[in-house]
C-alpha cells in the first residue's frame, strides 16, 4: 500500500535507466514543458550514457593516447569528477567504465564477469578547460554524479515554464522547492536492502537528495559501486544519502561517500556542503552532525 | 571486556562510541525525539525535560597491542534533550583533539531500527536507489539459469 499522496500522481516517465515522477503542487505541468523535459531527458540519455556506443562517454573507447577536444557539458561533468577524484584519493573515477564492463555490467547485460577484471588498469586522464587528456582507450562512466546533474536541469526548464511548487524525483533522487502553503516536501528514506521500510524522512525545501544503495544493481559476486584501484566492489558501506542545495551537489556527496574512508569525509563536507547518512553492513549508520532529518532509530544499540 | 580490549583501535572506538551513544538515548530518550535537531522515533515518553545545555563526558580505557589509551568521549546536549556535538578527545595528550579522532567525532554512530512506510503518514515520495532497467532486470533470469 503506497503511502503517498495519491491526489499529486505527477507526470511520470522513463530517462536515463530509471523511472521519473514530477510533482507540481498547483498548476499541472503544461504540454509544452512535459515535451521540453522529455526531449532534455532523452538528449543527456543520448549524450552520456556508457550503454551507448555513439555517446561522448564512449567516445574515447577506440582511442589513442592524446588530447582531444570535449564539449562544454562533458567537460563541466568531468570538472566535477576530477573534484571527486582528488578528494577520495583517486578511487571516485569515471574512468572506472571498463571495470564495469569487464564485471559484465555493459551495454549488451550480459551481467557476466570476464576474466579482464583481474588485468583492468584504470586509465590516466586529465582535463585542462576543454580539452581532455588520455593515455590510451578509455570507457567514462558518470553514473555516479551524472543522474543529479540532470534533475536539476530538469528543474530549470520547470522554472522556464513558470513552475515554483515542484519536486522533481529522477528514480529516488530528487530536487523539491517547497509546497504552495510554504511547507517542505517530505520524502521517506528507503532502508538499504528493505524496500518496505523506511529509515527516516527528510524534509526538502529547495533542496536537492541522492539516495544510493549497493543492493539494486547486484551480480554474481558483483554490483554498481566498485573501487576501481582494488577492482572490487565497496562492502564496507550499503547505503548513503545526502542532502545539499541541489541534487548534483547530492548526488556527488553520495557517490563520495562510498569511496572515501571516514578521515577523508570533512574535506569531502567542505568541499561539497551537505548533511549525510552512511549506512554499514551491520544495521548501524554514520550521521553528519548537521542532520536534521529524522532517523528511526533503536533505543538498544546491543 | 577481554575480547573488547583485544580489538583493532578503530573497532575499539566503535564500539564505545556505540555504548555512549545508547546511554544517552536511554537516558535522555524522550527529549531527543521531540528535539529540533536529530529526532529518532523513540518510545519512552515520561522523562523530564532538560532546562540547560550540558556536556557530559565518559573516559574509556582501552589497550593494543602496543599502547594503552585512554578517550574521553564528551557529548553536548541543548536544553531540549537534542546531541549538538560530539567531541572526542586524548585524555593522555591533555585532552587534545587529535586529528584521527577529530575526524571521527565529527559523525554521530547510530543504529537504525527503520519503521514500515504503511506506517508513515503523508509521504510525498520515497528517496532509494535507482529502480533497475528493464535491460537489467531482463538478464539476470538467464544469469541464473547458468548457475
Amino acid at each position: 500500500m503506497t503511502v503517498m499522496d495519491k491526489k499529486r500522481a505527477g507526470f511520470t516517465f522513463e530517462g536515463i535507466g530509471t523511472k521519473w515522477c514530477i510533482l507540481t503542487d498547483g498548476a499541472p505541468l503544461s504540454e509544452d514543458a512535459r515535451i521540453s523535459v522529455l526531449a532534455h531527458v532523452g538528449s543527456f540519455n543520448e549524450r552520456f550514457s556508457r550503454f551507448l556506443f555513439s555517446s561522448e562517454t564512449c567516445a574515447f573507447r577506440n582511442a589513442a593516447a592524446g588530447t582531444y577536444p570535449v564539449s562544454d557539458e562533458f567537460a563541466k561533468l568531468l570538472s566535477r569528477a576530477d573534484e571527486l577524484r582528488r578528494l577520495t584519493g583517486g578511487r571516485y573515477d569515471p574512468a572506472v567504465g571498463g571495470l564495469l564492463e569487464e564485471a559484465g555490467y555493459d551495454a549488451a547485460h550480459s551481467m557476466t564477469p570476464r576474466q579482464g577484471t583481474a588485468q583492468f588498469v584504470l586509465p590516466a586522464w586529465s582535463l585542462m578547460g576543454r580539452e581532455l587528456t588520455i593515455d590510451g582507450p578509455v570507457v567514462f562512466d558518470i553514473g555516479g554524479i551524472g543522474k543529479g546533474y540532470c534533475i536539476d536541469r530538469v528543474a530549470g526548464i520547470l522554472e522556464q515554464y513558470g513552475h515554483r511548487h515542484y519536486l522533481v524525483d529522477g528514480g529516488g533522487d530528487m530536487y523539491g522547492t517547497k509546497k504552495r502553503g510554504g511547507e517542505a516536501w517530505h520524502v521517506a528514506l528507503e532502508y538499504p536492502g528493505k524496500s518496505d521500510t523506511a529509515a527516516g524522512v527528510v524534509e526538502l525545501e529547495d533542496q536537492g537528495i541522492a539516495v544510493s544503495d549497493s543492493f539494486r544493481r547486484r551480480w554474481d559476486t558483483w554490483h554498481h559501486i566498485v573501487d576501481p584501484l582494488l577492482r572490487t566492489p565497496i562492502e564496507r558501506v550499503v547505503g548513503a544519502v545526502a542532502v545539499a542545495k541541489n541534487a548534483w551537489t547530492a548526488d556527488c556527496v553520495t557517490s563520495a561517500l562510498f569511496l572515501s574512508d571516514e578521515e577523508q569525509r570533512p574535506a569531502i563536507a567542505r568541499s561539497f556542503p551537505s548533511e549525510f547518512l552512511v549506512f554499514r553492513g551491520d544495521e548501524t549508520a554514520r550521521v553528519s552532525p548537521n542532520w536534521s532529518g529524522e532517523l528511526f532509530l533503536s533505543r538498544s544499540t546491543s | 571486556m577481554r575480547r573488547l580490549l583485544k580489538m583493532p583501535r578503530s573497532i575499539a572506538i566503535g564500539v564505545l562510541v556505540i555504548a555512549v551513544v545508547a546511554l544517552f538515548l536511554y537516558r535522555f530518550g524522550s527529549p531527543l525525539a521531540q528535539s529540533s535537531g536529530m529526532r529518532g522515533a523513540l518510545q519512552s515518553a515520561n522523562e523530564p525535560n532538560l532546562q540547560a545545555a550540558r556536556e557530559v563526558s565518559v573516559v574509556a580505557e582501552y589497550k593494543t597491542p602496543k599502547s594503552t589509551d585512554k578517550v574521553r568521549f564528551a557529548v553536548t546536549i541543548d536544553s531540549n534533550g537534542a546531541i549538538e556535538a560530539v567531541r572526542t578527545t586524548d585524555v593522555l595528550k591533555g585532552d587534545a583533539a587529535t586529528e584521527k579522532l577529530q575526524a571521527f567525532s565529527q559523525e554521530l554512530l547510530v543504529v537504525i531500527r527503520g519503521k514500515k512506510l504503511s506506517e508513515l503518514n503523508s509521504v510525498d515520495r520515497i528517496g532509494k536507489s535507482s529502480l533497475t532497467t528493464a535491460a537489467f532486470n531482463a538478464a539476470l533470469p538467464n544469469l541464473k539459469a547458468q548457475l
